[in-house]
């Protein structure tokens, strides 16, 4: 089987507003292997949803590559575009804005096959037996089919949205916040939907979420992104195991219901970011507990903790040292007052 | 409840009902609650959407539309039933003595005041200072919320701020004018994880400063780990089960709470399988004999068909409204 | 969110009933405003094709003996006006120029607007700036100064009023449509198609525009009401339909002398203006509910 790789390498997505860019993403590269689920971590406005979206080349990186099997998609148009669509494609966050409210359930999924010719016009009953098949696939029935999406529930219109996606039995799916929008009882059975596709499908993942525990349990990989770069990525084991950068250690505490003995709490306070002027040096440097002197000058590069971890922090190279409990309230009284 | 609680506890909350009534029939989103709070306490209101949480939140603050809705019950607070009150009385008591925090900031804050005039003004109308005292304690309650350069905030739009930051100036709302009582409706559902934990800290803080009572509601379980010293469960609009936080996940004593716990993944269950429930709640609207949980409970029978089950003390300072508790605890995987 | 949740529950849960008939009634109990607006419009529109057979007199050709009879009068159930033709039969001929001017130009001004705002709105950039602010300009015109510019220079009567209300229905039309365009070019479901590989064509024909003849067909219906009013107006000041053809603007107009005597002569075209004025927003109102796919229950 050949080996699948993607390089989202430095891409930039500049939305320019009179002379000021916003900078999406600000240089990420990372790979994602045949079947492998890699779950992209962040809070808002860190640019995790604008990755998956040029993942998948639904935007134009303004610099970097992305490669698809070994293939440059990173400007392709027309046909090459049209071929992509068949290997990779998404499932979005709002499971009723991402349904056309015209359209039944069944054309829904049946729409990125008849787009791509995928069965002739005379084939119909052949693209029917297929919607229904996609249909039992994600827990649905073909009654479904004729229902319009105000008439389902939000569990069940994602699932629609899942079934589209799995249509042209792409080999990567991006999958944007897919359960943050749906109730509790739902999310469960659309976790354990997705882990049963994949096992069936094999296909790969790029599962963008804000929460940590769905990360844990989705993933094999993790990628942590804080203001447009990446902050520490690794193999679940390793990053849920020692988490090693500042800001996952936030994420850690913010999500963790107890601490464990040595890791300390971590609370951040303020907001995170602009990303039109980010801050010099270490993007999270303005809520970083233990940020210092190259912090505010020098953007950390990235240091291997382990045969598949790495994070780029000052702490990590030696040229910085972290600050204890009463230092950190130190600090944050100064720059309170 | 022993009379040592009885003298601290200064909101009682007995047999509150809040029916709708619409089209489609009557809607009990609130369909008989008794629960108290204590000085100082804070207590968690954990339910899915539907379960009436919000709705008893908004009971209390007497926030509902009545008709279509109508209240029933008893709310004794400082000595007044809040069901009877006219709505003079109940003006004093909103932001004077129970103060409300809701989940979406920005549709909470007047887009064209600044966001400093906007907490003075709760001051001016349930305290006798003037303008600029009261722009003072503003800015000394914006520095309690860890807010670096409040006189900054102070001057800004809401639109102006981020998320977070409305959600910090609608907490300051709350607390300067000293309420005995914040309810906070999923405060903090529409924020990031770590500006939640932020906010959820300093929540505790203030109130632990100022002795006042929280009320949350929620439908995650990590605000309420982090932020109450006790949960109450909701499901069909009714309480299913009340104890101590540390109880509730260490030793869950309900079908629900437990099939619940079950189906949310967590930091804590590392390697386990998700196991969601079956089925949906029950609507408002519909007619329950019996337990409301019966359809989807695994360890059902026909005895909690029969009538409902009340809430019962199955440990100490432990409430569940299970015939079957025991049995329900043997099956949680904590 | 919890409220959300609710009516979508109760909307599966509700009996689907079967036959069209059923259906029908219950959207019929559920807008009546539409029903009234058909009714009156339809009802108007039936006395307008069939006036030729339905009216009892020319309308064109007074009976001088029968100058200024009143309402209730003998062969005259309306009264006559001052050079004795017939007011029913003039209202009945007068109803084609008022729904003329109520529904051609919309419906010529909607389709180009139609075009012209979602292609300004889809394609973006230099064409959206130079056909929304072209229509600027022409929203800037005072509609009155443009029917007089128009009828100054093409001379008056019907088919040049027309022209004047499609040139200024045109900028409405076309930035409800920009607005509408522009929103759901955002859509989640529009990103979806993009994905699933359709092109810019079929997005447009198949996703965007199914989805905004809802809303500019609810505006523009919106506006007909306006319209009569206006077309009377124009035709009021002499303007639109020249005499001696009838036209209930025109009508008012000519009654204004003997308004104390026998009002009946301006009052009736007024009331007939009201009328349909009044049924075609009754149509508005309700329209845009039943073109919602929600109400398809």
């Amino acid at each position: 089987m050949s080996l699948k790789k993607e390089f989202p390498a430095r891409s930039r997505n500049p939305f320019v507003r009179s002379d000021r860019t916003v900078k999406a993403v600000d240089g990420v590269s990372f790979t994602v292997k045949p079947g492998e689920v890699v779950a992209v971590v962040g809070e808002s406005g860190c640019g995790k949803s604008t990755l998956g979206r040029l993942v998948i080349r639904l935007l134009e990186p303004s610099s970097g590559a992305v490669r698809v099997d070994e293939e440059d998609v990173t400007h392709v148009s027309g046909g090459e575009l049209a071929a992509l669509r068949s290997k990779a494609q998404i499932v979005f966050q709002d499971p009723f804005g991402s349904l056309n409210p015209r359209m039944t359930v069944g054309d829904a999924i049946a729409y990125p096959m008849k787009v791509n010719g995928v069965f002739k016009r005379n084939e119909g009953k052949a693209l029917q037996a297929r919607v229904i098949e996609l249909l039992e696939k994600v827990g649905l029935n073909a009654a479904h089919a004729r229902r319009l999406p105000h008439e389902l529930s939000g569990g069940q219109r994602q699932r629609v949205g899942i079934a589209r996606a799995i249509a042209l039995a792409p080999r990567l799916v991006v999958l944007d916040e897919p359960v943050a929008a749906l109730d509790l009882s739902a999310q469960a059975r659309v976790l354990n939907l997705f882990k049963d596709l994949q096992r069936e499908l094999g296909m790969a993942y790029l599962f963008i979420t804000h929460d940590l525990s769905v990360a844990e349990y989705m993933a094999d990989r993790i990628v942590v992104m804080y203001a447009g770069k990446i902050m520490e990525i690794g193999d679940r084991a390793s990053v849920f195991g020692s988490p090693r950068h500042p800001y996952t250690e936030a994420l850690f505490s913010a999500a963790v219901l107890v601490t464990a003995g040595d890791r300390e709490a971590t609370v951040l306070d303020g907001d995170p970011p602009s990303t039109i002027t980010p801050p010099s040096g270490c993007r999270f440097n303005t809520r970083c507990p233990h940020a210092g002197a190259p912090c505010f000058v020098e953007e950390p590069g990235f240091v291997k903790l382990g045969a598949k971890h790495e994070a780029a922090c000052h702490l990590l190279t030696g040229k910085l040292n972290r600050r204890t409990e009463a230092e950190r309230t130190e600090a944050a009284a100064i720059v309170a007052s | 409840m022993d009379a040592h609680v009885e003298r601290k506890t200064f909101l009682s909350v007995r047999g509150l009902k809040t029916h709708f009534h619409t089209r489609h029939g009557v809607a009990k989103s609130v369909d008989g609650v008794d629960f108290h709070i204590s000085k100082g306490e804070r207590l968690g209101l954990i339910g899915e959407s539907g379960s009436g949480k919000s709705v008893t939140a908004l009971s209390i603050m007497r926030l509902v539309r009545e008709p279509p809705g109508k209240i029933q019950g008893e709310i004794e607070f400082e000595g007044q039933d809040l069901v009877k009150l006219d709505q003079t009385g109940m003006r004093h008591i909103r932001g004077g003595r129970i103060s409300m925090v809701f989940q979406d900031p920005l549709n909470h804050l007047d887009p064209v005041m600044k966001v400093g005039d906007w907490i003075a003004e709760a001051l001016l109308l349930h305290r006798d200072l003037d303008r600029k005292e009261a722009l003072t304690e503003a800015a000394r309650m914006m520095k309690a919320l860890k807010i670096a350069s409040p006189e900054d905030v102070m001057r800004a739009y809401p639109f102006q701020l981020s998320g977070g930051m409305c959600q910090r100036v609608l907490i300051a709302t709350a607390i300067v004018t000293e309420p005995a009582l914040i309810i906070c409706d999923e405060a903090t559902s529409a924020l990031d994880v770590t500006v939640q934990a932020s906010i959820l800290r300093s929540l505790t803080e203030l109130t632990s400063l100022y002795g006042t009572a929280l009320l949350l509601t929620t439908h995650n379980m990590l605000v309420v780990r982090q932020a109450c010293t006790r949960v109450m469960v909701m499901y069909a609009g009714r309480m299913v089960e009340s104890c101590d936080t540390d109880a509730l996940f260490r030793q869950p004593m309900h079908p629900y709470t437990v099939g619940l716990l079950n189906s949310v993944p967590s930091l804590e269950r590392v390697g386990q399988p998700l196991v969601p429930m079956p089925g949906e709640p029950p609507l408002p609207t519909e007619e329950i004999r019996g337990c409301a949980f019966y359809a989807r409970c695994p360890i059902r029978r026909a005895a909690c068909q029969e009538r409902r089950p009340p809430l019962a003390e199955v440990a100490p300072g432990h409430w569940s409204a299970c015939l079957f508790s025991e049995e329900a605890r043997s099956k949680d995987t904590f | 969110m919890a409220a959300i949740t609710e009516a979508e529950r109760a909307t599966r849960r509700l009996p689907h009933m079967s036959g069209a008939v059923a259906r029908a009634w219950r959207i019929v109990g559920h807008h009546k405003s539409i029903v009234i607006g058909l009714g009156i419009v339809l009802f108007v529109f039936f006395i307008a094709v069939c006036a030729p057979l339905l009216a009892p007199y020319s309308p064109i050709k007074g009976q001088p003996l029968d100058r200024l009879k009143d309402i209730g009068a003998a062969g005259h159930i309306l009264g006559a006006d001052q050079q004795g033709r017939d007011v029913l039969s003039r209202l009945m001929y007068g109803a084609r120029s008022s729904l003329v001017i109520a529904v051609v130009p919309l419906t010529i001004a909607g389709c180009v607007g139609l075009l012209l705002g979602s292609f300004a709105a889809y394609a973006g950039g230099v064409a959206d700036t130079l056909i929304m602010r072209s229509m600027d300009v022409v929203f800037g015109l005072p509609p009155i100064l443009l029917a007089i510019a128009v009828s100054a220079t093409l001379g008056p009567g019907l088919l040049n009023l027309v022209i004047s209300m499609t040139i200024v229905l045109l900028p409405p039309m076309t930035r409800v449509t920009h607005q509408v365009v522009a929103q759901l070019k955002e859509a989640a479901f529009v990103e979806a198609a993009k994905v699933a590989g359709a092109s810019s064509q079929q997005i447009v024909f198949g996703q965007i525009l199914p989805n905004s003849l809802a809303p500019v067909l609810a505006y523009g219906t919106s506006l007909a009401g306006a319209m009569v009013v206006f077309g009377a107006g124009i035709s009021f000041i002499g303007l639109g339909i020249q005499p001696p053809e009838a036209d209930w603007g025109r009508m008012i107009n000519d009654g204004r002398e003997v308004l104390d005597l026998h009002p009946h002569v301006s009052t009736l075209p007024g009331l007939a203006i009201f009328v349909l004025a009044s049924g075609f927003n009754f149509i508005g109102d309700g329209l845009r509910d039943l073109l919602d796919p929600r109400m398809r229950i």
